[in-house]
């Protein structure tokens, strides 16, 4: 879901942009990727919006988009992990900026 | 063939191990990523991915379809005019020697449809089989009371149920004692744990 809070974007493109928001950690299979894609729109976090934009280029690919609620849930989930991140670190020096 | 078309070819086989349903839906887009990832990086490197993938996705899938899987209306509605079907026949026969079968097939017919469609309501936790333990045990005494009643009256001629009777009285008797029994069963457990539960709550921390 954060991946896609920059915009819409495609499975490949997401996988890619997971890769490199983790820097290399998490890496998805075919499998994950949609499958997670799947559940996120069976949540309604979520649209998929192949068919609502004129595409360029020819090849048949899904677009996701985030609904206001899945901006939402992505929202507090940065903030969440923002805050846990402040909280930490002072106790462990090196990590995050609030690092000494 | 080109290597990269075999290597899509066995990952399209590779596919066919997902439900049907998240393949009907992502079957080409999941060739389509995974062809994309073979142009650009070593094939080895993406079939270790892959593999790795399919351990952990295949069976997620599965089981994310197993349990969002339809209600089991179809299952209820079925049973339920089978058990119908057979009483109808049952008491139509009157006192045919298949009678008894026919009485049988419609107990265990009503009694699937009501688990199904028990099966198939959301659980609530303030329904809990267990606290209903009370309404099993009761239920074989009344059955048994039922029966005897039904022995005790005269019956007009035309229904009168003859040999069959015997077969009648001998279920109702035995599903009578099974009730009862399972009843008492659950209620010596629910009172059990309910005493365990107190004596948890009450106890010092």
């Amino acid at each position: 879901m954060l991946a896609l809070l920059d915009g819409e974007n495609h499975g490949y493109a997401l996988m890619r942009r997971v890769e490199e928001l983790s820097a290399g950690a998490v890496r998805m299979g075919p499998g994950t990727l949609y499958g997670t894609l799947n559940r996120l729109l069976g949540d309604g976090l979520i649209i998929e919006t192949t068919d609502r934009v004129p595409r360029e280029d020819n090849e048949r690919r899904r677009y996701y988009q985030l609904t206001a609620q899945g901006a939402t849930v992505a929202q507090d989930e940065l903030t969440r992990l923002r805050t846990l991140v402040g909280r930490f670190s002072p106790l462990q020096p090196g990590l995050g900026s609030a690092g000494p | 063939m080109t290597a990269r078309n075999a290597h899509l070819a066995v990952y399209q086989r590779m596919t066919r191990l997902y439900p049907s349903s998240f393949r009907h839906n992502y079957d080409a887009d999941l060739v389509a990523l995974f062809a994309k990832q073979i142009e650009d990086e070593l094939p080895a490197r993406v079939w270790a991915r892959t593999l790795r993938d399919l351990v952990i996705s295949v069976p997620t899938q599965r089981l994310e379809t197993h349990m969002n899987r339809p209600s089991s209306h179809l299952l209820t509605a079925l049973s339920g005019v089978g058990a119908a079907t057979a009483a109808l026949l049952a008491f139509t026969l009157g006192t045919g020697p298949a009678m008894p079968v026919f009485l049988v097939v419609a107990f265990i017919g009503g009694a699937i449809a009501v688990w199904s469609w028990q099966a198939g309501q959301p659980v609530r936790a303030d329904k809990v089989a267990g606290k209903s333990w009370w309404k099993v045990l009761l239920a074989g005494p009344a059955l048994a009371a039922l029966t005897f009643v039904a022995m005790a009256i005269p019956w007009p001629e035309g229904m009168d149920l003859g040999d069959n009777a015997y077969w009648l009285i001998v279920i109702a008797f035995m599903t009578s004692l099974t009730l009862a029994a399972t009843g008492l069963v659950l209620g010596i457990v629910a009172v059990v744990e309910g005493r365990r539960t107190r004596q948890l709550g009450t106890s010092p921390t």
